[in-house]
């Protein structure tokens, strides 16, 4: 069970410390909590507000997002490539990044894919903002949100072609990987991008109540509304995704 | 010509606007200023002091090196990914980054092996330390970009062979595509990472002077570890000619920092 800690704690401590959006699945955090425990790594967590404006978050890591991580002294980062370089540093045993070069930037490319700008999780969150900012009288903190990651009804119409067309991408490549008899995404062996998919599919079918205690009054925000991503989940993905969360992640997820 | 500008005027500005490492060819800024010039997006800069505080650079940006790059209003940006991403924002055409997902896929990937963390530049910039470093010597800046980049004698020493396989997917991945007809390192039109590749080759076999004026001082850290025969080895001639290729179509010549 996760334990939230006050953030000024978090701040003061040494070692290895974690701010993650509470009581939400944010893909992103659950995919660096994820890393740090297949590594053994131990960590505190403080909340990070979704929405909120997390003053005191910002005024120590410059960002008000979640997740922030921070090691010892160093300071706070946020972005999903540093969070893996650091974990990688840090206990390089799992490997989650493939040694061959070549691999390396396939995993890395199709991380960016899920967890990058304009990626899978950029685009669906598009378009959960639109349900909410096309409306009269948007929540704040929802406004907030899509000022900062650019929301637009343009873009958030883009969002859905380039998901499917995101998601099509992965199961050719997660189907390539199998034809040549390999279980992983990358290689032979699982990497940082088998536990984003995990992580990320949460926008694309949402993990039932029982795997992600997500409250029923929120969970239809998850929901696709777009044909064209339906369409593009291909068993295989789904399939994929069943397996690794078993057998990787903490069950049920904590949020 | 770069339009030097104070730090002031970068601050207070419009448009878009950079802070940049003067008087050297850092490969990070290099492949900036070349993504927005072959976008024709103008732009105005500042300098960044190499191993130096700049911290006034520093409090406005929240970096701690540079390329910094701002557009309008905007936070500003310091990280290759991100200033790409903008570039792309700012000036859509022409496109730098391929719209099929899997061929996006790799061309970010190889660019993370040239520009990012445990990149070919990171790896090389740790080289470059070495003997500064391992001389007991070093100037403030060095041990402080040193300490920044993760410095030690092992880390610098596994960088060699960690280049060495990076120059070769990236000649295997260019050996595909000339054979293939394709004349740039993903698809068949010019990426982001064409223009990585040619800023960073300057770590790995350096430009004549005419086409790179560096100072002879930097020239000669550059030039730090190039006579190491197993990295010569891994200089593919289609490498060099890539290189020379692209830098002749689409950077300014000279190079300018």
């Amino acid at each position: 069970m996760l334990s939230y800690l006050p953030l000024a704690d978090v701040i003061r401590r040494q070692g290895l410390r974690l701010v993650l959006v509470q009581g939400f699945p944010s893909p992103w955090g659950q995919a660096a909590k994820t890393i740090f425990e297949i590594k053994g790594l131990e960590y505190v967590v403080a909340a990070q507000e979704a929405g909120g404006t997390n003053d005191e978050l910002v005024a120590w890591a410059g960002e008000n997002s979640g997740p922030v991580v921070a090691w010892n002294d160093a300071a706070p980062i946020h972005r999903w490539y540093d969070i893996l370089m650091l974990a990688e540093r840090l206990a390089p045993v799992p490997a989650l990044v493939p040694v061959n070069p070549r691999d390396r930037a396939l995993m890395m490319g199709l991380s960016n894919e899920l967890c990058g700008e304009g990626g899978l999780g950029w685009n669906r969150r598009l378009q959960m903002f639109a349900l909410m900012l096309d409306a009269p009288d948007a929540p704040a903190g929802v406004a907030r949100m899509g000022s900062k990651y650019r929301y637009s009804q343009a873009g958030a119409r883009a969002a859905g072609a380039r998901t499917a067309q995101q998601i099509a991408a992965l199961a050719t490549q997660l189907k390539a990987q199998h034809t040549a008899g390999r279980p992983f995404f990358i290689g032979d062996t699982l990497t940082a991008l088998d536990l984003y998919w995990v992580a990320f599919m949460n926008l694309i079918d949402l993990l039932p109540g029982e795997l992600c205690p997500l409250p029923d009054a929120m969970r239809p925000i998850f929901a696709v509304h777009d044909d064209t991503i339906r369409a593009a989940l291909d068993p295989v993905l789904i399939a994929h995704r069943d397996r690794v969360f078993k057998a990787y992640f903490r069950n049920p997820m904590e949020l | 010509m770069i339009e030097w500008r104070s730090l002031d005027e970068v601050i207070g500005g419009s448009g878009l606007r950079m802070v940049l490492v003067q008087g050297i060819a850092s490969p990070w800024g290099i492949a900036a200023k070349a993504i927005f010039d072959v976008k024709g997006v103008p732009y105005v800069a500042a300098p960044w002091a190499a191993g130096e505080v700049n911290e006034v650079a520093a409090a406005w940006s929240g970096a701690d090196s540079g390329p910094v790059v701002v557009w309008n209003d905007e936070r500003p940006v310091n990280r290759w990914l991100d200033i790409l991403m903008l570039a792309e924002r700012v000036a859509p055409t022409p496109g730098l980054v391929p719209a099929d997902p899997l061929m996006r896929a790799l061309m970010i990937g190889l660019s993370f092996e040239i520009c990012g963390e445990q990149g070919l530049g990171w790896h090389r910039r740790l080289q470059l330390f070495a003997p500064m470093i391992e001389s007991g010597q070093a100037p403030e800046g060095v041990l402080r970009m040193a300490a920044k980049y993760g410095y030690s004698a092992a880390a610098a020493a596994a960088a060699g062979p960690r280049v060495i396989a990076q120059l070769h997917a990236l000649s295997a991945q260019l050996k595909a595509q000339y054979a293939a007809g394709r004349r740039y390192f993903v698809g068949d039109a010019l990426s982001a990472l064409d223009l990585y590749f040619v800023s960073f080759m300057n770590l790995i076999s350096l430009q004549p002077e005419e086409a790179c004026p560096m100072v002879e001082q930097w020239r000669a850290v550059y030039r730090t570890g190039m006579d190491d025969p197993a990295l010569a080895a891994a200089v593919d001639p289609i490498l060099l000619e890539h290189r020379d290729r692209i830098f002749h179509a689409h950077f300014r010549n000279p190079m300018e920092f």
